[in-house]
């Protein structure tokens, strides 16, 4: 039995192979027209297999029959409603995508800080890899080893790293004459 | 500003703008909201890693293959477990505030269609629902699916047949 035969639009019998595995599903009756019901029904026979299952279901009222039931089945699942998700699901599922963002963005700082220690000649106590508050202790803790040396020239490690305005503190600064935003 | 079908989205976007047509796909897969979020789960951590291979196109019928193969994924994980018909979920069948007889009769039928769907057996559920849910072609699902396209015919016919025993 030639199970995977080439499929409808090649041209061959629309009325296909028998099922391919044993169950206790109704089998396709020989002569009758089965799948190709719902091939039909779907857009998915060609122009000639069309015309055979046609002319089958002139004198076929079984196949009629089974026809009407696909039809009727097919339109209920088509008509099922879309489905919400439950309130909160999608934006939960994005919100750590986010906030990983931002850990990169200070982990980023405080691998530019510990770039510019390294060419001062020192040694950073940390690696690129701190990241949250710990990117600022970086950038501190290297002006702290540049201070004992006095051939050293003090250098912000912030300044360098340019840098400064994530240092500032989240609410806006206001100065005196400063608008209200 | 949108041409969604001309570059690659970002896996931001898939999630805010195809996140209502995924979690539909999986629950009409799955038939309950535990299991539906879950798949959605999965087929997201899919899409991030994958999306850097896709090629614009059809960005449905790609998130359509990757939400049938890891829901048949699930299935094959669990295949010892003996296939049982979810409970229904009273949420969805019981409408929160009263509503007229034509809605309530409508949502009853949804839920009943439902669980008749939730009991085929996975293969022909996941045709069914790729072919009269999402609307792929025969040869689309048979991509999705990797099996002939004889096979789609058959067991989207079968399904269907299946369903009208069960809602008869």
């Amino acid at each position: 039995m030639n199970r995977f035969r080439r499929h409808s639009a090649s041209g061959d019998s629309a009325f296909g192979a028998p099922a391919s595995r044993a169950s206790t599903l109704p089998q396709t009756e020989p002569g009758h027209a089965g799948p190709a019901l719902s091939a039909m029904l779907d857009g998915e026979l060609s122009a000639a297999e069309e015309a055979q299952v046609q002319a089958h279901l002139v004198s076929c009222a079984s196949c009629r029959s089974e026809l009407d039931t696909v039809r009727l089945v097919r339109s209920w699942v088509r008509a099922l409603p879309p489905v919400d998700p439950p309130f909160g699901f999608l934006e939960r599922l994005a919100q750590p995508y986010r906030t990983s963002r931002r850990r990169v963005a200070i982990a980023t700082v405080g691998a530019a800080a510990a770039v510019v220690a390294t060419v001062l000649g020192v040694t950073p106590p940390g690696g690129p890899d701190d990241t949250g508050p710990g990117a600022g202790n970086l950038a501190t803790a290297t002006v702290t080893t540049l201070w004992p040396s006095p051939s050293a020239t003090l250098v912000s490690a912030r300044q360098v790293a340019g840098a400064d305005h994530l240092f500032e503190p989240l609410a806006p600064a206001t100065r005196p004459g400063d608008q209200a935003p | 500003m949108s041409n969604a079908n001309n570059r690659v989205p970002t896996w931001e976007e898939v999630a805010r703008n195809h996140g209502r047509f995924l979690y539909t796909v999986a629950f009409r897969l799955t038939g309950n909201d535990h299991d539906a979020q879950d798949l959605v789960q999965d087929v997201l951590l899919r899409v991030r890693k994958g999306l850097d291979t896709y090629r614009p196109g059809s960005l449905e019928g790609w998130l359509s293959r990757i939400t049938t193969n890891a829901f048949l994924d699930d299935v094959r994980r669990k295949q010892r477990r003996p296939l049982q018909a979810l409970p229904d979920d009273p949420e969805r069948i019981l409408p929160p505030s009263p509503a007229p007889d034509a809605v309530l009769a409508e949502r009853a039928l949804s839920a009943d269609i439902q669980t008749a769907l939730t009991r085929l057996p996975p293969d022909y559920r996941a045709a069914v629902v790729m072919c009269d849910v999402v609307g792929l072609s025969y040869q689309d699902i048979s991509d999705s699916m990797d099996v002939p396209v004889g096979t789609v015919r058959s067991r989207i016919h079968r399904g269907r047949a299946l369903l009208r025993e069960a809602l008869a």
